[in-house]
């Protein structure tokens, strides 16, 4: 059985189209077990296999350097490579097969000091918590909470939310130190996060709705990850198949 | 929960381990090309083909999608294009004709659906041809699919040119059309290269679009003709036109049905994208036989009610776009319009389905270096096979100058029906050779009895043909076996059981 507090990323790289991921984002990643996804999206009118011949080689060179740069940090890394008309499904299906936690969604990152972990509601919190600790245990970085209240009457309820994954974060060896958390109260829920996004340098994020196939992370996510400009884990939602609707989990 | 999801990984490494029980077959060292299907088939799984390298080539087409693509393909012709012309030959008796034509291509859906799903390769008919029967018939399958598609897209270029005039004439811009010959030739010529050149440089996934013009096809389709039968039956008082059922004899009946053929030329073109349908098992079959019959049916019930409206003989001076003025006289002008939409949906669907199934086929013949292996190259920066669209938009748009709509649709028909009587054969001799690759997952049922019939029906079917359309289809189907005894004879394709 595998280890209960590592994390499982995947990094999906657009492999062969120049996508780098930063290597301050390796940096926090190496504690981690990383699945690295090496897709190439080849148009409706070509046969992945036809791709796959020409560009096999190049695809497996490119994924070897990252591979490197994983190992130069000192992480594990396994690695998967797919030819594919719909990276949004391999995505969802690679996380699915190799049990990932969370799902990177990569951006530029100079540096990485500080992590903003937005709370929503009450869903996924142990996950999320796992993540964020996975990530942060051996690194020295800061950790906000953070949670947007749509009016002041929600702000204690934000409060008390914070505070249980403060705890469990505290649980899963985080010094107090290192976690702030903020309540604000806005209009917009997102552009809130997406402003408070911007004095951090990483996201990890929960998914918002229980995966089905071709939506993939949620709206919320996706949109964050567009608009601020560090990279986004995505916490992905344990598939229940027994008893989701019961317990809420 | 945990555990689920420890199973899922664990079938995922089995996958990885290519450990299928194949792989113990020994690859020719001397052949220029790794070809043994028992390599390079992979593994495939429900949503992925996992290669022996570990690659990865994921399955993104659902049934729904197979559907389109055949549906997408074949009702261009037959309900669009060809009422007029076979109620013309045929009198009401076509619908019989377009009967026969489901009838063989449903022989021939059955078998393609157990190679496809023992070989669920891109390239479809020529690959299962190779493998089953060696590569010179594998050259005249495949480079008679690559021209039998490029007559096809011809073909439905040319209807669509008629729609798009008819659609002119509708809207009062008749001005335009003075002098309609060359006027349809620029509009078909001027559409083949558009549809081209979107094909080498479009990078927008077409299947969602693919998928929507199916689907609001078959929606005013359904209407037209639930509105049509029920008033043929007389429901709405109307008199049926009466006349006799084969004004013009048997013959014509069995000729119309090698005429109208094309109109089922789409079903094979699901088993070239078979690497791309997922759970392939059972979405293959069922995509290519439910395909045939709800383009047969849609057929049929066509022609009754064409016929039943006008009769044959008027309807026959229609045209092409006879199927306009039937559904002007249930539903008037919007009904018009709506199936003047509809035909330039169609047809313009099924030349684009036809220009990217041709260009699969050239990539299939260029891995096995039957032709030059630049046919195959994709350019990286639009990820699409740009020589091999080339290959098929440029004669295209050359049968659309010169070409004759009855004479292109059989030379369409005529090498099709060549591939799909080989594939009927190589279907048996796979059967009977059974090498340890050949494992479908679906079995034809009615075996020997079902594959033998399709060839006989397909071989059968050609006799019916205009002179010219023969001629020019042997013309091609012998130039592919000249071409392959002087340009690829020494190619060898591992695998194929008559060499072993």
């Amino acid at each position: 059985m595998r280890n209960t507090t590592e994390v499982r990323v995947l990094v999906p790289v657009a492999i062969l189209k120049g996508q780098v991921i930063p290597d301050q984002m390796i940096r926090l990643l190496s504690h981690s077990a990383v699945v690295l996804l090496g897709y190439h999206e080849i148009p409706e009118q070509t046969a992945p296999e036809q791709a796959r011949e020409q560009f096999e080689g190049k695809a497996q060179a490119e994924l070897a350097d990252l591979v490197e740069a994983f190992e130069s940090w000192g992480g594990t890394v396994e690695t998967r490579l797919v030819f594919t008309h719909d990276s949004d499904q391999t995505i969802e299906r690679i996380a699915t097969e190799a049990d990932c936690d969370a799902v990177l969604l990569s951006n530029p990152a100079p540096s990485i000091d500080r992590i903003i972990v937005p709370i929503k509601e009450r869903i996924n919190l142990e996950s999320i918590a796992k993540v964020a600790a996975g990530v942060s245990r051996q690194h020295d970085v800061e950790i906000t909470l953070f949670h947007a209240a749509t009016e002041e009457a929600n702000v204690s309820d934000g409060e008390v939310l914070l505070g249980e994954v403060s705890d469990e974060l505290t649980t899963l060896g985080i010094r107090s130190d290192q976690l702030s958390r903020v309540v604000v109260v806005a209009q917009n829920p997102l552009q809130a996060l997406v402003e408070a996004a911007s004095t951090h340098d990483v996201v990890v994020i929960g998914e918002e709705e229980p995966t089905i196939r071709g939506r993939l992370f949620g709206e919320t996510s996706e949109r964050v990850a567009e608009q601020t400009v560090g990279p986004v884990l995505v916490v992905r939602r344990p598939i229940d198949p027994v008893d989701d609707d019961e317990t809420g989990l | 929960m945990t555990v689920t999801h420890q199973l899922v990984i664990d079938t995922a490494m089995t996958e990885h381990d290519g450990s299928h029980p194949s792989e113990s077959r020994t690859p020719d060292k001397e052949s220029p090309v790794s070809l043994d299907p028992s390599i390079d088939v992979g593994k495939a799984g429900d949503e992925v083909t996992v290669l022996e390298s570990g690659t990865e080539l994921e399955r993104t087409i659902d049934l729904r999608g197979g559907l389109a693509i055949g549906v997408g393909t074949m009702v261009g012709a037959g309900i669009f294009v060809f009422p007029g012309i076979a109620a013309g030959n045929a009198g009401p008796a076509a619908a019989v004709s377009f009967a026969i034509g489901a009838v063989v291509a449903l022989l021939v859906a059955l078998p393609t659906s157990e190679l496809a799903t023992a070989m669920p390769k891109s390239g479809g008919a020529y690959y299962f041809v190779s493998r089953g029967m060696g590569a010179p018939f594998g050259a005249v399958v495949g480079i008679g699919l690559w021209l039998g598609l490029v007559f096809a897209s011809a073909f439905y270029l040319v209807g669509f040119a008629q729609y798009a005039v008819a659609v002119l004439e509708e809207i009062g811009a008749s001005a335009l059309v003075v002098e309609t010959v060359p006027f349809l030739t620029v509009l078909g010529v001027g559409f083949g290269v558009l549809l081209t050149v979107l094909s080498t440089f479009g990078t927008e996934n077409t299947t969602k679009l693919q998928n929507g013009i199916v689907s609001l096809l078959l929606g005013i389709l359904l209407i037209f003709l639930v509105y049509g039968s029920l008033d043929t039956l007389g429901l709405f008082g109307r008199e049926t036109v009466p006349e006799q059922f084969a004004p013009y004899g048997t013959f014509s009946i069995l000729t119309t049905a090698a005429l109208v053929f094309t109109s089922y030329l789409g079903f094979a073109q699901v088993a070239t994208v078979a690497g791309e349908i997922t759970k392939p098992g059972r979405n293959l079959p069922l995509a290519m036989i439910g395909s045939v019959a709800i383009v047969g049916t849609l057929y049929v019930v066509t022609i009754l009610v064409s016929t039943g409206t006008f009769g044959s003989g008027r309807l026959a001076t229609f045209g092409e776009t006879a199927i306009v003025e039937v559904a002007r006289s249930y539903l008037g002008l919007s009904g018009a319009i709506a199936i003047l939409l509809a035909g330039l949906l169609a047809t313009v669907s099924s030349a684009n389905a036809s220009i990217l199934s041709s260009s699969r086929a050239l990539y299939a013949l260029s891995r096995d270096a039957l032709v030059p292996p630049q046919f195959g190259r994709i350019n990286l920066r639009y990820g699409t096979p740009h020589i091999a669209l080339m290959l098929v938009g440029g004669p295209t748009v050359v049968l659309v100058v010169v070409g004759r709509t009855e004479v292109l649709a059989e030379v369409a028909s005529f090498l099709h029906l060549v591939s799909y009587g080989l594939m009927c054969v190589a279907l048996v001799v796979l059967r009977r050779s059974d090498p340890e690759w050949y494992q479908p997952s679906f079995r034809v049922p009615g075996y020997p009895l079902v594959p033998i019939l399709g060839a006989i029906a397909s071989f059968g079917l050609l006799a019916f043909m205009q002179p010219l359309s023969q001629a020019v289809g042997v013309v091609v189907s012998v130039a592919a076996l000249v071409w392959y005894l002087i340009y690829a004879r020494g190619v060898e394709l591992k695998g194929v059981q008559a060499d072993a």
